[in-house]
């Protein structure tokens, strides 16, 4: 099967017809891109709706009819929606169309108005649902329709119990060994018709013992269908209390995911707080440095005024320091003045001298005369000059404005990814009870002692059949003696029978362990090109097709050990890629946020593996799970590209090719 | 998986258990149920079936 076009109308967020076309190039890689909530799941459930006319939430709830129809569709009170594949199988054009019509939004009338129709080569099927599960049978479904929020499913191959029981039933659809059992309950089946007919024939013989015979063997054989029926019934009630107690019990820890996830929304509120703060004094900064901004304008003025001021203080020092000096000379003269007079009479001792310093003395008046005007050292030159220069170095720096750009760019990268994961976390966490823990711990204990009761009841039953096929056995012998032909002859048809059913049970356990050889080693291989850590050396598989890790030294790694989600993830890729390989039903692989819990560099590995998964794979990625660079890890296997938008409440999602949404950008 | 895979290991169990005449009524009995393999399927291949053994080992 590889489909060429799909038209939706009125389904989910998608009002009116939408398609999405990959008849380009069928084979290869589809990627479609959305953010959340824009409609990629809703996709992945038109499609599964179309081909089995059920879907389930994430909580393995059936969505309900009437939740399924566009709320513009609804408004407008067109109670219709359809969806309309286009694909090719075994070498036919087949459209397969699936339609509801109601005349109320009741869900009876959705289910009452459901049409379905398949042509093959434009001939119309009469049986088009069997036609579907011949092609892609509802239980395997899961495998080719994978939703990398529902891993748990996966996970639970590695425990058992039912659920794991069922997954295991579906991995063995897949294998094709339903064709053995088949053959064992219609041997079975069979066998039992012939004993009918050959207790008759008995009966037919005529005479008491004859009689009586038949009339027991009739009666063990009424019993036997009646503990037959009772045991399934038992079987049929353990497994839905089974299923009901691993659904609760999945349920019980997607809550304690909701738990961690509540944690995380703090932790990331508390950074996206704490980066803000920081942010804003980024900004503070920044308002401050252009506060400062005409600083550095001035500096070039300011290095000729700094310059100039140097001067005049080195000026004014060196009249300072002429000034001191001659006054210190000056007083010497005036010493030599009163020398050369008489102390007591003033009489002119030495007129000579005396002359010589009253012109010297003169002089020296003159000059610092001159220098009064710089009577002290010029304090407010240097003063001016140091401002100045402070005024210099306190100017903004282009790399200070660099710096702080980069650094809120970080800060911004930061809270890009932190806002984005909230956002992400708060979508998983809408609508979450604070009270459903302690309701479904209750019910998980009121399931597990009914399911003992069942087992018990299941027990005694099992008992007495085994007494009755002993009984039954006295009984055989008796019928070997009976000299009619027809008893004869069925009592060899019967006979035939057993070991016929033994070789189809015995090649259910043969067939059953060489697939599993099979798929650990193709898993394994497939293990090699995406784990994460070189020491984890293989896979092993156990008795229900679930995978645990085996390390270079031999030690097994079970869930608690290597419970990284993301190596979860590997797993079940491993395992999904490996029954792919084994099986020969061709289907396209569609896969919901393949990426969603692994890092960058598992996810690349992952995707460069992806296009050997299937000949068709469509991916339903977010663009922060594929980015730019991803485009290149597939590089010549990207057969087409689209995105889904969210438009408006009452447009709903548009689908269109990313590169016209590119241009429209 | 295809019909001579399946039978190649119906035949070696067979052929372990000394049943050479079951032999062909096994592939006919397996290719019944690869042609019929849904639950809404099962009556039209337990008449092919119950119609093949009688015929085989039922004197018919």
């Amino acid at each position: 099967m590889l489909i060429e076009k799909i038209n939706i109308t009125n389904f989910g967020p998608f009002y009116q017809e939408h398609e999405i076309d990959f008849s380009e190039k069928y084979k290869g890689v589809h990627v479609i891109r959305g953010g959340n909530g824009q409609g990629k799941t809703s996709l992945q459930r038109a499609i599964l709706w179309a081909l089995y006319g059920k879907v389930y939430d994430r909580k393995r709830q059936q969505i309900r009819e009437t939740s399924l129809l566009n709320q513009s569709a609804l408004k407008d009170g067109l109670y219709q929606l359809s969806v309309t594949i286009y694909f090719t199988h075994e070498g036919k054009n087949c459209i397969l169309f699936r339609q509801m019509t109601a005349k109320s939004h009741r869900e009876k009338s959705y289910e009452e108005g459901m049409i379905l129709t398949l042509t093959r080569d434009g001939e119309i099927s009469q049986d088009p649902q069997n036609e579907i599960e011949r092609i892609l049978p509802y239980e395997i479904s899961r495998f080719y329709f994978f939703d990398g929020e529902m891993l748990r499913d996966y996970e639970e191959l590695l425990e058992e119990n039912n659920r794991s029981k069922l997954l295991k039933n579906s991995i063995e659809i897949i294998l094709g060994v339903p064709y053995f059992r088949n053959a064992i309950d219609d041997l079975n089946f069979i066998k039992s018709r012939f004993e009918k007919r050959r207790n008759q024939a008995i009966k037919n013989c005529g005479g008491k013992s004859y009689e009586e015979l038949s009339s027991e063997l009739n009666t063990i054989a009424e019993t036997f269908d009646e503990k037959n029926r009772l045991i399934a019934a038992l079987q049929g009630q353990l497994a839905v209390i089974q299923e009901e107690i691993s659904s609760k019990k999945s349920e019980l820890a997607r809550l304690k995911d909701v738990k961690e996830m509540g944690e995380r929304r703090l932790e990331i509120e508390f950074k996206i707080k704490d980066e803000e703060k920081n942010r804003d004094e980024k900004l503070k900064n920044i308002r401050q440095l252009v506060a400062g901004l005409y600083k550095t304008l001035l500096i070039p003025i300011s290095e000729t005024v700094i310059l100039r001021l140097e001067e005049k203080a080195k000026s004014s020092y060196e009249k300072y320091n002429k000034k001191q000096k001659l006054l210190g000379k000056a007083e010497m003269l005036s010493k030599g003045i009163a020398e050369s007079k008489c102390r007591t009479c003033g009489t002119i001792l030495n007129k000579e001298k005396l002359e010589q310093f009253e012109h010297e003395i003169k002089l020296i008046d003159e000059e610092i005369e001159l220098l009064t005007e710089v009577p002290e050292p010029n304090l407010e030159y240097e003063h001016q000059k140091v401002r100045l220069e402070r005024m210099k170095n306190k100017a903004t720096n282009r790399t200070d404005f660099i710096n702080i750009n980069v650094e809120i760019n970080r800060i911004d990268s930061r809270l890009i990814q932190y806002k984005s994961e909230l956002a992400s976390l708060l979508q998983k966490l809408k609508d979450v009870d604070s009270e459903e823990p302690r309701i479904l711990l209750k019910e998980i204990e009121d399931r597990i002692s009914e399911e003992g009761r069942l087992q018990g009841g299941l027990k005694f039953q099992i008992e007495e059949f085994e007494e009755l096929r002993e009984y039954k056995g006295e009984l055989e012998g008796k019928i070997k003696s009976i000299p009619r032909k027809d008893v004869n002859e069925l009592n060899n048809a019967i006979e035939h029978i057993s070991p016929l059913t033994d070789i189809f049970e015995e090649a259910v356990s043969l067939y059953r362990d060489d697939r599993k050889q099979e798929i650990e080693n193709i898993a394994t291989s497939i293990f090699h090109k995406i784990r994460s850590k070189d020491e984890f050396d293989r896979l092993k598989i156990n008795d229900q097709f679930g995978l645990s890790i085996i390390t270079n030294n031999g030690t097994i790694l079970d869930r608690s050990e290597w419970r990284s989600s993301g190596e979860e993830q590997l797993v079940a890729l491993s395992l999904i890629g490996a029954l792919n390989k084994c099986t020969n039903i061709k289907s396209p692989v569609f896969m919901d946020t393949p990426f969603g819990r692994l890092d960058i560099q598992h996810g690349k590995r992952v995707l460069s593996y992806l296009p050997e998964l299937a000949d068709q794979l469509v991916l339903l990625v977010t663009d922060r799970e594929f980015k730019k660079e991803d485009e290149t890890i597939l590089s010549g296997k990207i057969s087409s590209d689209h995105s889904i938008i969210f438009k408006s409440e009452r447009e709903g999602s548009i689908i269109l090719k990313t590169s016209t949404l590119r241009d429209q950008l | 998986m295809e019909y001579g895979d399946l039978l190649k290991i119906l035949k070696q169990i067979n052929s372990d258990i000394g049943r050479p005449d079951l032999g062909e009524t096994i592939g006919a009995i397996l290719a019944f149920e690869m042609a019929y393999p849904l639950q809404d399927d099962r009556l039209s291949c337990q008449e092919k079936i119950e119609h093949l053994i009688l015929q085989r080992f039922g004197g018919r």
